[in-house]
């Protein structure tokens, strides 16, 4: 259980607080609600520079990085198709200048084009080294546009290609700023050694006075409803074959989430999961193999992907994948399977809970989700789920006609 | 704007309790209790690292498989009981030592204590399950064959210690397909069944588990006698100073990676080479991120960092290049060695490299799970415990000329090696 104190100021920030004395630290985290999502097709990877930029200094603030260092912190960030999230970690003795930092490039930032034109370089510099110079790497370049055709999750974070970032311009970034970068989308949330009434205190003196901004609207394209199953075949020089099938399904929200992560648990997760025991350990016919979904807020993916043993042709390796899916369509799953996803549950949300940052990153991401005291309702969420929900959740979205298979053909190894 | 006032500095490092009790085999167990959450992290540590066989393979598939089956469980039972308490398993096995952990719900502890001293005393490494292993692990490592950073570290460890030297790295396909039950079965006996050498408990302790834990790990018979196997360090390494450059035009990027020996733990400028490593590539802020990074974008990341073994210790630099970068790269990084032996390190950035370490070194001490890897370096390392606060003493009192000389010690071009992967 997270105990915290949430209020909104004048201006439309939404603050959640969370004390933990256990801990000399604090995490100080600033969630705004902007993803990849948001970006206009012509413009990907938009709100990851943005990230990058968002540490290029503010009039007053030249150097964002040396003062969490003085003050004897350290942060980074992250950007998703959903999300765009900031946090500072430092003693807690030190709260204040991390909410003055923060409050600080919240107002307003420095927008030099020498920023932007390094930014730029090292974003290119991430897209090669995370994506196209890693063997298997672009298998999701590939894979999202054949899933979506509608909606914006058909590009990944960093864009669809080079291009978009090489073309961005200062107006560009200063656009984007004044539309999401306002105390109306975003929310503050702090977790550690703090006192609640000081704290409150502090992010009134330092956030109370920005301008709340206008509303963004988000109004995103939805998903057409896939009736056709979709298949694309990629060669690359890499060791191994390798399958990726995915299915559309409902969003983080959705009450169905939960049977499916259930689903995705009892399928692909851990050496004892249906897939590992049955197509790694008995059959042998993958070396790996695992089970996921992509967490997003609008409807995302249900995913499954292995690597193929020497020898398994692809048609062998699917079908063997669908056997699994049908024999969840098929039969019940039994207590003693069911009781072991409700321990993991348990075990996830704890040691999910240990640190700082992942306190207060979960709280203001539940909060995001519309309400932060959701944090502490997870558990009976998925406590909530009865076994046959799995069971119609593999009936209603795992089905061919709503699938999209990815094939990676090693280019040593023609299957 | 001025943050001068309102910065504060830490004065001093909060000291965390570690209770050591020695188990009926001999073997001491450490307790860290401390946290907010019902969870506990049992580790199991052995003096079996990669560098104690000439195929490194042995000791890693050792390490791997010792959940896949014992005398009285099978390895879809171990994983039906680990996964069924919603407990985590995992392995780790480094140069020097090897570990095993069990991440569990306080609740389950008893469950699984058993299964988990089992997999230390009664492995069977089944010839079904090598096998499994040996094609798992034969495909990771040709994938990770196609990372340029891959390669540049074997060939940066190869050229410092030789293939053939206990922390090179000679491990190809073959020495994946010679893995053998026998072998497996000759390491595992001869350094872990009866050689556990610490275990480490972290998280929420009540008296109960505490109990059972020495009760059924205190009863593995253990032999651990004195006296250390001699490791071959160095065999065939090459000395340090020309560029070693490997061909690949098929890659997008480059590999670039310097490395040097320093000293070690205990050393005089043990503790200034950590504030130098820090200054020159540790942090978000060091001096090749911001020349190589933030001022000339030729990379997504610069970092540099000390490594410490029992029997070396080195500094190594690594960055990942557009290829046409790579000289510009090249320079900028000596041009950086050379500032930081030429002139001293300005105060500004001086006391904000000091206050940043502070910070880090009270951030690495929060929490059992911290603690418990701080232990890790005491226990298997056999570094000073009192490092942390013998480090923040150094930060006090340590003056920019210190940092000068350690530069001019060890930041030395003919004494770097130098590797290009992917060129």
């Amino acid at each position: 259980m997270i105990k915290f104190k949430k209020f909104t100021l004048e201006n439309g920030l939404r603050v959640v607080l969370h004390q933990d004395e256990s801990t000399p630290m604090v995490t100080v985290n600033v969630l705004y609600d902007v993803g990849s999502r948001d970006e206009d097709s012509e413009k990907t990877g938009f709100a990851h520079l943005f990230e990058h930029l968002m540490f290029g200094g503010t009039p007053k603030v030249p150097n964002f990085d040396s003062i969490v260092q003085k003050a004897a912190g350290s942060n980074n960030a992250f950007t998703s198709s959903d999300l765009t999230n900031y946090f500072i970690t430092l003693p807690a003795i030190n709260l204040e200048v991390a909410l003055a930092l923060e409050a600080d490039r919240m107002g307003g930032l420095l927008f030099s084009p020498e920023s932007l034109e390094v930014q730029r370089k090292v974003v290119i510099e991430e897209f090669k080294q995370r994506y196209l110079n890693q063997p298997y790497g672009d298998v999701w370049l590939e894979l999202s546009p054949m899933a979506f055709k509608n909606h914006p999750y058909q590009w990944q974070t960093i864009g669809k290609n080079i291009r978009h970032i090489e073309e961005a311009t200062l107006n560009d970034v200063k656009a984007f700023f004044a539309k999401h970068y306002a105390p109306q989308n975003a929310i503050l949330s702090i977790a550690g050694n703090i006192d609640l009434q000081d704290s409150k205190r502090l992010v009134n003196k330092w956030f109370g006075k920005i301008n709340g901004g206008d509303p963004y609207k988000r109004n995103l394209t939805k998903e057409r409803l896939q009736t056709q199953k979709r298949v694309k075949i990629l060669d690359r020089k890499v060791p191994q074959n390798a399958i990726y099938k995915a299915w559309h399904i409902p969003g983080r929200s959705d009450d169905d989430y939960y049977a499916g992560k259930l689903l995705s648990d009892i399928l692909g997760h851990g050496l004892s999961s249906r897939l590992h025991e049955n197509l790694v350990h008995k059959e042998r016919l993958f070396t790996q193999i695992g089970a996921g979904l992509n967490q997003t807020l609008d409807p995302g993916l249900f995913i499954i992907n292995g690597m193929i043993s020497e020898g398994v042709d692809f048609e062998k390796a699917e079908k063997a994948i669908d056997r699994e899916i049908e024999k969840i369509k098929k039969n019940a799953i039994s207590e003693s399977e069911f009781e072991k996803l409700q321990n993991k549950v348990e075990s996830v949300n704890y040691f999910g809970q240990i640190s700082t940052f992942n306190k207060a990153f979960g709280l203001a991401y539940f909060e995001l989700l519309g309400d932060a005291g959701q944090i502490n309702n997870e558990m009976n969420r998925y406590r909530e789920v009865k076994p046959e929900k799995l069971t119609d959740f593999a009936a209603k979205f795992l089905n061919e006609e709503n699938s999209s298979v990815l094939y990676v053909q090693s280019k040593k190894q023609k299957a | 704007m001025s943050f001068e006032g309102i910065i504060k500095e830490i004065n001093s490092l909060i000291p965390f309790e570690i209770e050591r009790e020695t188990m009926n085999n001999g073997v001491s167990v450490y307790f860290l209790n401390a946290g907010d959450q019902p969870v506990l992290k049992i580790e199991a540590l052995f003096d079996a690292g990669t560098a104690y066989a000439q195929n490194q393979t042995i000791p890693a598939a050792v390490n791997a498989l010792m959940n896949d089956g014992t005398n009285n469980f099978k390895a879809s039972k171990i994983a039906e009981l680990i996964d069924g308490k919603g407990a985590f398993y995992f392995n780790d096995i480094q140069d020097d030592y090897s570990s095993n952990v069990l991440y569990v719900l306080n609740k389950f502890t008893d469950d699984l204590l058993p299964l988990f001293s089992d997999m230390i005393g009664n492995s069977v490494f089944d010839e079904s399950e090598v096998d499994l292993y040996r094609e798992r692990m034969k495909q990771n490592f040709l994938i990770d064959r196609e990372k340029v950073d891959v390669l540049s570290r074997q060939a940066m460890l190869n050229t410092m210690f030789g293939k053939n030297g206990a922390y090179g790295d000679p491990v190809s396909v073959t020495s994946f397909e010679e893995l053998n039950r026998a072998e497996l079965i000759r390491f595992y006996d001869r350094f872990v069944r009866k050689k556990l050498k610490a275990v480490v408990v972290a998280g929420q302790i009540n008296e109960d588990s505490r109990t059972r834990i020495m009760e059924i790990l205190g009863g593995l018979p253990i032999e651990n006698e004195e006296g250390s196997v001699e490791l071959p360090i160095r065999k065939d390494s090459l000395e340090p100073g020309s560029l070693v450059e490997l061909k690949d035009q098929t890659k997008q990027q480059v590999s670039m990676r310097f490395s040097t020996f320093t000293a070690p733990p205990g050393h005089p400028d043990y503790f200034g080479l950590r504030f130098l490593t820090t200054v020159l590539g540790g942090y978000f802020g060091s001096r090749l991120n911001k020349v190589l990074r933030e001022e000339k974008g030729l990379t997504y990341g610069v970092h540099s960092s000390l490594v410490h073994l029992k029997k070396a210790d080195y500094l190594s630099i690594h960055a990942q290049l557009n290829s046409e970068n790579r000289e510009q790269a090249y320079d900028s990084t000596l041009e950086v060695f050379n500032q930081l032996k030429t002139r001293k390190i300005g105060t500004e950035e001086f006391e904000m490299v000091k206050r940043y370490l502070k910070g880090q070194l009270l951030k690495s001490l929060d929490g059992p799970f911290s603690q418990s890897d701080y232990l890790h370096g005491t226990l298997m390392l056999n570094l000073d415990e009192n490092r942390a606060q013998h480090y923040f003493e150094f930060l006090e009192r340590v003056k920019p000329m210190e940092i000068k000389r350690i530069a001019q010690n060890y930041l030395n071009e003919n004494s770097l090696y130098k590797i290009m992967a992917g060129v």
